[in-house]
């Protein structure tokens, strides 16, 4: 019988981003990850025409959270990720409205370049903050995109824009019956490229750090890592994925606005599906969009008047039962089959 | 003249009302280390609740004193009863978690707060003019101002007054400055901890009910009041410090003001200017303009 090696667990020590090649833990990951994906892919192609907006809009807000995921992980929660999800989304609208272009893979670049870009102006100026007042600067930085948007008449102020679905290599994507399943396709395949690159980002050495710089900084920083440029680039990646979320979630929605893009309701929301996922995985946050989705959208569904009451109970349930995250159940699952076997083993 | 008039007192006016909800939150930031975003549903439904007692009064031809003393009882009912729910059945139990998961459960509990109230009284408009009717205008410096605009202010200055008398002149103000400065030397010298708290979540939230109340008789109550509300406060506490008083005094004066000069001049910038100064004083002082004393750490 093979027996723990400690050398070879992911979860101890930093070695695993330093070693030559991929380590055992983050190969079994990866070929997990591109399990789970070949099935979502497969169950969105065949699922029902009007499953595929409430899929993409999961999917985009797993995006956003496998960001904010990797904030949490060193113990930040930012109350204004609300601002690059409107940057994403306003920049598809504009693409689309003022300059003609419809490409998708023009408005990813577009919206992540300029998420990214807004991120490291802010990022600069944030990194030095923790805890509350993290999540109030950045939600004090969102309002001021959302008081800009909701008094310019350029950006239609409350109603917003809206936004054509787009071209993909020329082939237009605008069908009768809703959305073209090669948008759901490859709004699967860029959240399968975040995922993975959020796993292998969590085995290297700045990921390990990202998680290190919640139990102790001073610690980190006596190792002779820095701290502020790990917090730094954990937010610049964080900006990144939220934007390139803003930008599909505004081409499955086909509409931008302020009030449930950029407000700090909106924000509210994403950290609430981050949150609901865990830190536990890199496929968590995904998991956490799916099930932030289908809350949102069967009580909107059902109770049209009151979806908000429903939100806020599944809110504070979910808190108070489990604080960290639906992926520590599955874990605790997992953990519980490897032991039971390893017993009749011995 | 005119405009500066105007300007100073719609400035003060929105000073007096944003510290009224302001000194409610940052305390209990100060004792419970809670950010408290269902504050601004507590405020809704004040407003709400008010509106509503103020039409019984007025279909009744009551005094008007009859309306003051249906906005002080609303308050203390409304924000009493929520302060004790949301006390007991939720922060209490979560005691010893991360601030930011405390964070997400007063947004949860927000949520569900402000739904529930568009249930309770409908989507409509709620309007309860009589009590500002009924005290009439009066010209300052030649322009017409309403009696109740100028009472805002005064009951601002009063709860001011009561929070510095009480957290300065009595033993249990003083004992709930000793937490706000260092729970755990409180609780070694016997201070019982649970029940300041429990005290400060109830006052803080009657404060949040008096706000709500207190300004629906000069606005229109309507859903999405709170949405509006809290993350003004947070800005006012923000910027004066969290956990500070005379902070939240200095924050909303700045803000309200600010926010008066831009409707007057730049009426665009009116939300942006709240945010702006909110992030620039973050930026400059991160922990406020007045932070409150803190422990050394050793």
């Amino acid at each position: 019988m093979k027996t723990w090696d400690p050398r070879s667990d992911s979860k101890i020590g930093p070695d695993a981003g330093r070693k030559q090649g991929l380590t055992r833990s983050l190969r079994i990951n990866l070929v997990v990850i591109v399990a789970v994906y070949a099935l979502l892919g497969t169950v969105s192609m065949i699922a029902a025409d009007w499953l595929d907006t409430p899929i993409m809009i999961a999917l985009s807000i797993g995006i956003a959270a496998s960001g904010l995921m990797l904030l949490w992980r060193s113990g930040l929660i930012s109350f204004g990720h609300g601002l690059y999800l409107g940057v994403g989304a306003y920049s598809v609208a504009i693409l689309n409205q003022w300059y003609g272009v419809s490409s998708v893979f023009a408005a990813l670049a577009v919206g992540g370049f300029l998420a990214g870009l807004t991120g490291a102006v802010i990022g600069v100026l944030i990194q030095r903050y923790r805890g509350i007042f993290f999540a109030m600067l950045n939600l004090a930085f969102s309002m001021v995109l959302y008081g800009y948007l909701v008094n310019s008449n350029m950006f239609g102020s409350t109603e917003g824009l809206s936004v054509s679905p787009g071209t993909l290599l020329g082939i237009d994507l605008v069908t009768s019956e809703g959305h073209d399943k090669r948008l759901v396709l490859l709004v699967v395949v860029l959240c399968f490229l975040v995922t993975i690159f959020v796993e292998v980002w969590r085995h290297s050495v700045m990921g390990w750090l990202g998680r290190s710089i919640r139990d102790n900084e001073v610690r980190v920083q006596y190792l002779g890592y820095s701290v502020a440029q790990t917090v730094f680039v954990t937010y610049l990646i964080s900006a990144v994925a939220t934007g390139l979320a803003g930008v599909v979630l505004a081409l499955s929605i086909g509409q931008v606005d302020p009030g449930s893009m950029v407000n700090w309701t909106a924000s509210g929301d994403l950290v609430f599906a981050t949150v609901l996922g865990g830190t536990g995985s890199a496929l968590a946050p995904v998991l956490g969009g799916f099930c932030y989705e289908a809350i949102h959208s069967t009580s909107m569904q059902l109770f049209p008047s009151s979806w908000g009451l429903v939100m806020g109970v599944a809110i504070v349930a979910i808190i108070m039962a489990l604080p960290t995250g639906l992926w520590s159940v599955i874990r605790r699952i997992i953990k519980a089959r490897v032991f039971s076997v390893k017993k009749v083993e011995q | 003249m005119h405009t500066f008039v105007t300007v100073a007192l719609d400035g003060l006016e929105f000073a007096s009302y944003l510290f009224i909800v302001s000194v409610g939150l940052t305390v209990i930031f100060g004792v419970m280390r809670i950010l408290n975003v269902a504050h601004g549903a507590v405020y809704g439904w004040g407003a709400y609740v008010a509106a509503i007692v103020i039409g019984w009064a007025s279909a009744a031809a009551l005094p008007v004193w009859a309306y003051f003393v249906g906005i002080g009882l609303t308050s203390v009912v409304v924000g009493a009863a929520f302060g004790l729910i949301v006390y007991f059945a939720f922060v209490r139990r979560m005691e010893g978690q991360d601030e930011v998961i405390l964070l997400l459960l007063t947004f949860g509990l927000f949520l569900a707060l402000e739904n529930l109230s568009l249930l309770v009284f409908g989507g409509t408009s709620h309007y309860s003019f009589a009590p500002v009717m009924a005290l009439g205008r009066v010209t300052v410096g030649g322009t017409l101002r309403t009696n109740y605009g100028f009472s805002i202010i005064g009951l601002a200055a009063l709860v001011g007054v009561a929070c510095w008398y009480f957290f300065d002149r009595t033993r249990t103000g003083r004992l709930i400055r000793v937490v706000i400065y260092d729970r755990e030397v409180a609780e070694t010298l016997g201070v019982n901890v649970n029940a300041m708290q429990c005290l400060t979540f109830i006052g803080g939230s009657v404060l949040a009910a008096l706000g709500g109340a207190y300004i629906a008789p000069t606005i229109s109550v309507q859903p999405g009041l709170g949405t509006q509300i809290i993350v003004m406060a947070f800005a006012v506490s923000v910027v004066g410090g969290l956990g500070s008083i005379s902070g939240a005094m200095i924050g909303a004066l700045i803000i309200g003001l600010l926010r008066s000069v831009a409707i007057h001049f730049v009426p665009s910038l009116e939300l942006f200017v709240i945010y702006g100064v909110m992030a620039a004083v973050l930026l400059v002082r991160p922990e406020g303009l007045f932070p409150p004393p803190k422990a050394r750490s050793i």
